[in-house]
Formats: C-alpha cells, sequence, structure tokens
C-alpha cells in the first residue's frame, strides 16, 4: 500500500474503498486520544469499506447529482491539520455544573467521562451502519457538542455552539450528541459556517439526540456552508415517554447537502415538532430525508419544511412517516412548501406514509407555488418598492417555521440572510 | 392647458394581453379636499380605473393622461405613486401570510421615509436614515386601531390571513389612516360589509378626511347605500367607460330611485 503524502502536497487518490487502517491510526494518534476511541475508528471504518457508495440506482440518491464531487482526492488528504474546526460554546453556569450538567467537546468527554460516550456514541442513536456517510463520520469524527443534562435538571438559558470551518480546510466531522434524562429541558442551537473556498471540502456531520422521560428539547442548527462544501448530515432523535423535541433545521449555504433526519417515537406521549427552512440559490442542491418513526403508541410528530429556491437551484424532500405495528393512536402530519423565484429553479416533494398500524391519524401536503404577482402588487401599492415586497412577502413565507426559533437574535440572522439572498 | 389638482384625461385602458378595451375615454378632475363618487352599473370599468389608477400590471393604458399634482402618475411605478400620497382601498384585499398587519404598515411607513431622504441625497438612501422609532409608530398605531374599533391583537395578525370581509375592509381604511394619503381611492369599500362595519368604516373615513382636510376621496360604488355616510361634493356615473353624467350628491338619490338605464344610450334600450 502506497505511504500517504504530507498535506499540501499532490496525494495519490485513495479510493474510498481503500481507506487503510494505518492511515485511520496515524490520524487518530495524532488527535492524542484514549484508545477506545481509536478502536472505534478502526470499527467504523470496516463498516464503511463494507458499505456500497451512494449512487443513483438507491431510491435514497436518485435525485443527486454528485458527479463533479471528488471524494477520492478529499479522502487521500485526510489530516489532522486541515479537519480543523473553529468551536464556540456558551459558558454553562456553575451551579449547573455542579448539578451534573455536561457541555463539552467530543476529545474532552472523550477522556473525562469515558464510560457515558462509550456508552452513547454512535451506538444506539444514529449507528455507523445507518449510511454511508455515518460510517465515514465515525472515522473521522472530531470536535463536537455533547451535552448531557442530568434527570429533573432545566437549563434555561439558550446553549449555543457557533462551528467556523475556514475556507482553505479539506473537511469537517463534527458530532453533536444531546442526552436528556427523565425530565430534564434544554435549549441547544448550533450555527454552523464557513467563506467560500477554492476547493471542494467535505463536510460529514453526525446529530445524536435522545430524550428520557418527560425530557424537552428545543434543538435548532442552522447551517451557512461556503459555496465549495459538500455537506452531508446523518442525523437522529430518540423521544422517550411524553418527551418533547423541537427540532428546526435551517439551510442556507453549502454546494450540495444531503441531510437524513428521522425522529423515533419510542414510548407512548411523545411528542416531535420537526420544522425545516432552506433557501436554496445559484446552483445549490439541498436535499433532505425526513422519516418520522411512530415506534410506540400515542405519539404525536408534526413536520413542516419549507423551502424558497431561485435561480438554477434544486431542492429535494423527501419525507415518510412510519407508523410501527401496534402504534395505534399515532397523530402524524407532514408537509412541505416550496416557494419557487425563478422559473429555473426545481423542487422535488416526495411525501410518503407507511402505516402498520389501523388506529391512526396520518395526514400530509407538499406544495410548489410561484411567487404570485397579487401580494406583490399589493405591498408594492402601500409604497413598498419591488424588492422590499418580494422580500416581505418570502419572509411572510418562512415566518410560521422561524417563529419556531427560541432565540431572538438567531430568528433575525436567519431572517437577515433569506434577505441577502432574495438581493 | 393648466391640470387640476387631480386630473384624468381621455383615459383608455384594456385588460394586457387582450383587445378587451374597459375604459373608452374616461375624463374627470377634482380639487384637494373634494369627495367624488364614482357610480356605476356592474361591468362599467370602476374597478378597471381603481386598479389603473394604482398601476396594476395586469391593466394596459393604451391612452390618455392621469396627472395628479402636475405629474402624470401613469409613468411612474405603483410604489411610486402610492408613496406620491395615492391610496387604494382594494375591493378585494390580499392576504399576505406570514407578515402582521404591525410589520407590514412599519416597512410600508419607512419605505416613505427612505424614498424621502434618498430623493434628498442623488438617489441613494444616507447610511443613517433610520426608519420611524417604535414608540411613534406605536402611538400612531394604536390610535389608527381605536379609530376602526379593532383590539391591539389586530395587530400582530397576519395580513388579511383569515380575516373576515368586514375586518379587511377595517384594515384597508387603518393602513389608510397610518399611511396619510393626499387622494383616497375607494373601491367598493361597502361591499360585503354589514351596517355596523359600514358605519365604522365610514366614520373612519370622515375622521381621517377631518383631520386631512386637503386630502381628496373618490368614492368608487355601485350602491348609494355608502354615499349616506360618506357625503360626496360631486357624483359621476360611470356607463361603459366614459362618465355620461356629473351632477352633485342629489345625483346619487336619482340613481337608487331610477336605476341606470335612463342614461345608457338609447340603442342599449332597444
Amino acid at each position: 500500500m502506497a505511504m500517504v503524502q504530507p498535506v499540501l502536497k499532490p496525494a495519490p487518490v485513495v479510493r474510498a474503498g481503500e481507506l487503510t487502517r494505518e492511515f485511520v491510526e496515524r490520524y487518530a494518534a495524532a488527535l492524542n486520544e484514549p484508545a477506545w476511541m481509536t478502536a472505534r475508528r478502526l470499527e467504523a471504518l470496516r463498516v464503511f469499506r463494507d458499505t456500497a457508495p451512494p449512487n443513483r440506482h438507491d431510491e435514497l440518491w436518485r435525485r443527486v447529482d454528485l458527479s463533479t464531487f471528488r471524494l477520492d482526492l478529499i479522502l487521500s488528504g485526510i489530516t489532522p491539520a486541515n479537519t480543523l474546526l473553529d468551536v464556540a460554546r456558551s459558558e454553562l453556569p456553575p451551579a449547573l455544573r455542579e448539578q451534573g450538567v455536561l457541555f463539552t467537546s467530543l476529545e474532552a468527554a472523550a477522556k473525562d467521562h469515558a464510560p457515558l460516550l462509550e456508552a452513547w456514541l454512535m451506538t444506539q442513536c444514529v449507528r455507523l451502519s445507518d449510511a454511508y456517510y455515518a460510517a465515514l463520520h465515525g472515522v473521522f469524527m472530531r470536535y463536537g457538542t455533547i451535552l448531557y443534562v442530568p434527570a429533573g435538571v432545566v437549563v434555561e438559558q439558550p446553549l449555543r455552539t457557533t462551528i467556523r470551518m475556514a475556507a482553505d480546510q479539506l473537511a469537517g466531522f463534527y458530532h453533536t450528541l444531546v442526552i436528556l434524562e427523565e425530565g430534564a429541558k434544554a435549549t441547544l442551537i448550533e450555527d454552523f459556517a464557513s467563506e467560500t473556498g477554492a476547493h471542494q471540502a467535505l463536510y460529514d456531520g453526525v446529530v445524536e439526540i435522545i430524550l428520557a422521560k418527560g425530557a424537552e428539547l428545543d434543538y435548532v442548527s442552522i447551517q451557512d456552508w461556503g459555496r465549495n462544501v459538500y455537506n452531508f448530515s446523518t442525523e437522529r432523535a430518540k423521544v422517550g415517554e411524553s418527551a418533547t423535541l423541537h427540532w428546526v433545521v435551517g439551510g442556507l449555504g453549502s454546494k450540495f447537502t444531503k441531510s437524513l433526519i428521522e425522529a423515533d417515537l419510542i414510548a407512548p406521549h411523545g411528542t416531535a415538532l420537526l420544522s425545516g427552512v432552506y433557501f436554496a440559490d445559484t446552483r445549490q442542491q439541498l436535499h433532505y430525508d425526513t422519516q418520522q418513526n411512530h415506534i410506540a403508541p400515542a405519539c404525536k410528530s408534526d413536520l413542516l419544511y419549507k423551502a424558497a429556491l431561485r435561480d438554477e437551484a434544486r431542492t429535494v424532500w423527501r419525507g415518510n412517516i412510519r407508523v410501527f405495528p401496534g402504534a395505534q393512536k399515532t397523530d402524524a402530519y407532514q408537509a412541505n412548501r416550496n416557494l419557487q423565484l425563478s422559473s429555473r429553479s426545481r423542487a422535488d416533494s416526495i411525501p410518503g406514509l407507511e402505516i402498520e398500524a389501523d388506529d391512526v391519524r396520518c395526514t400530509h401536503g407538499s406544495t410548489v407555488g410561484r411567487l404570485e404577482d397579487e401580494p406583490i402588487f399589493y405591498l408594492r401599492s402601500r409604497g413598498i418598492p419591488l424588492r422590499e415586497a418580494r422580500r416581505l412577502v418570502v419572509e411572510g413565507f418562512f415566518a410560521p417555521v422561524i417563529e419556531r426559533i427560541p432565540l431572538e437574535e438567531t430568528r433575525e440572522r436567519l431572517l437577515e440572510e433569506i434577505g441577502k439572498k432574495i438581493d | 392647458m393648466e391640470a387640476k389638482w387631480f386630473e384624468i384625461r381621455d383615459l383608455h385602458v384594456k385588460v394586457v394581453d387582450t383587445d378587451r378595451e374597459i375604459l373608452k375615454g374616461l375624463s374627470l378632475s377634482m380639487n384637494a379636499g373634494e369627495i367624488h363618487a364614482i357610480m356605476g352599473p356592474n361591468g362599467s370599468g370602476k374597478s378597471t380605473l381603481a386598479y389603473a389608477l394604482a398601476g396594476h400590471p395586469s391593466y394596459e393604458v393604451t391612452a390618455g393622461e392621469v396627472i395628479f399634482k402636475g405629474q402624470n402618475i401613469l409613468e411612474m411605478e405603483p410604489d411610486e405613486r402610492s408613496r406620491a400620497g395615492i391610496f387604494l382601498a382594494f375591493q378585494y384585499p390580499v392576504a399576505i401570510s406570514g407578515v402582521t398587519v404591525a410589520n407590514f404598515l412599519r416597512t410600508a411607513i419607512n419605505a416613505r421615509i427612505k424614498a424621502e431622504a434618498a430623493a434628498k441625497n442623488g438617489g441613494t438612501v444616507p447610511p443613517d436614515v433610520k426608519g420611524i422609532p417604535i414608540p411613534v409608530f406605536t402611538k400612531q398605531l394604536r390610535e389608527a386601531l381605536q379609530l376602526l374599533k379593532v383590539d391591539n391583537a389586530f395587530a400582530g395578525r397576519y395580513l388579511n390571513d383569515g380575516f373576515s370581509g368586514g375586518e379587511k375592509k377595517r384594515a384597508e381604511i387603518l393602513q389608510m389612516a397610518m399611511l396619510k394619503p393626499e387622494l383616497a381611492i375607494l373601491d367598493e369599500t361597502d361591499s360585503g360589509l354589514d351596517i355596523d362595519a359600514l358605519r365604522i368604516v365610514s366614520e373612519g373615513v370622515n375622521t381621517i378626511h377631518a383631520q386631512n382636510p386637503k386630502m381628496g376621496v373618490l368614492v368608487i360604488t355601485h350602491y348609494q347605500r355608502l354615499l349616506n355616510y360618506i357625503k360626496p361634493d360631486y357624483v359621476h356615473v360611470l356607463i361603459d367607460g366614459r362618465i355620461v353624467e356629473s351632477g352633485g350628491p342629489e345625483l346619487a338619490l336619482h340613481l337608487e330611485e331610477r336605476g341606470y338605464n335612463w342614461l345608457k344610450e338609447p340603442e342599449a334600450e332597444n
């Protein structure tokens, strides 16, 4: 096997299936991590090498054009030096720390809270075998948010992380793991962004959310990656008995995004409110695959994903509600609304229902519409110039989702970015 | 010829992409502060006139001019006409989902402030221009809400979204109160209103007119009913795209009694 070249020199192309143990061990060694963590990477490598890469015969990847994406080149160049992220995390009040709340990085948790992490890291929520990019993430995962809230503890103030990738970085593998024990409450807002770099970059993230009985989580993640980033994520929440999850996903940046987002309702009376707001322009491609899995009876899930598109952008939403046998009294809803600002853009909206119980209420709706003339004229007739009238209508389109974001600052930032995209 | 304060001269309007001419040489003039009513049967061109004056993209002016304070407004964009002081209360107000009444009004007022500042600054908005201060806006909005007898929660609702017919018309006059136009055009404002709502809306218009006595009002209506509440100085009858008769308020009563047929072309009656 050829030696891997140092960074910045042209490296031999490594086909995904040829990633070696030595390569991964060298990467891990430089991170100075516990042995169990490296062992986990090598296990991920084994799964990754056994997983078929995405191909267009697979329904999940059928609408995806990745012909220009050079994953092989990126993989051959991965080193600890070019997978850096700059992470800022809000300060956890000391009183909460004393109560056992943990809000830290993957690295720190791997050292200081090994039993917790060993038990949960890609073992019970997102699994290595879930997706090609989940396995790849397992090989190289680095940085991350580990939020653990013990039973009965309420974290009032929203916790925030900002994750920045420099324009010249090759890849990022951030890992979010949130565990709320019985009756715990928290809000987490994560904000991912980078400036556009000259070369293709990979972001491959995983989000794992575990809510025990009666726990309540508000989780918001917004990505505004540079237009050189191919963004993949595998995200899953396990919602326990009478637990409540409010989950908002915002998509602004990247050249290409493929996000797999699942909520598993695993015990009775759980609630998952899933919201998405994304805006694609130029030739951006944003793909969201959502799955509402009603495994236990008497749970509620409500999904609303809204997209705006302009120029030659493309969005695809594939949503599925699955009601497992015995999940009676399920109340599930999904809707995807698309607003096309240009006739050259294309929005695909593919709802799906798989129902294996008989006493359920499941509904779905999807629409693709244009910016209509009448509202624009009406606003202009009040003195509002054309550009601002368009902005107001688009903001209004997104408002029902943006209003679900619990932090005003985040709402404002999102509206500002949407405003910039319209102009 | 010196134009009046507001003057429509020989206006011809057709529906875009058709040959269907709806206004066929309409002329009318008004002085500041006057209230004029245009009455006419269905299909005479009343709403076309309202939309054409506001610059609706579905209507094309093929001839004529509309002079407002010395400017031909037909050369202006719809938003420029509004900022120049012309306001159309729509017969069918449009729902703007996700945009609250308050947010919309503040945007409309700030658009005026920015445009004025830009006009004094060679066309670009100076960076230090701020919008209307929130306390000033809030006070004005509260007064306007009281005028139209709607509670404060109304301002937080999405504009016209799920509004009843009466709420939509109140929202139109609320906007008029906030935007303080110089010329208000009311297109069938009485349609779909019960008697109580009609009274509130009319009193709203009358109060705004009393506060701004220079404001001209052009009331477009099929029925005389609204004119019991908003008293016109002049009444014009629009039939088949032209003004066929003009007179004082008594003309409206006459039309109420006798209908429109006596004014139609003789051959139309045969």
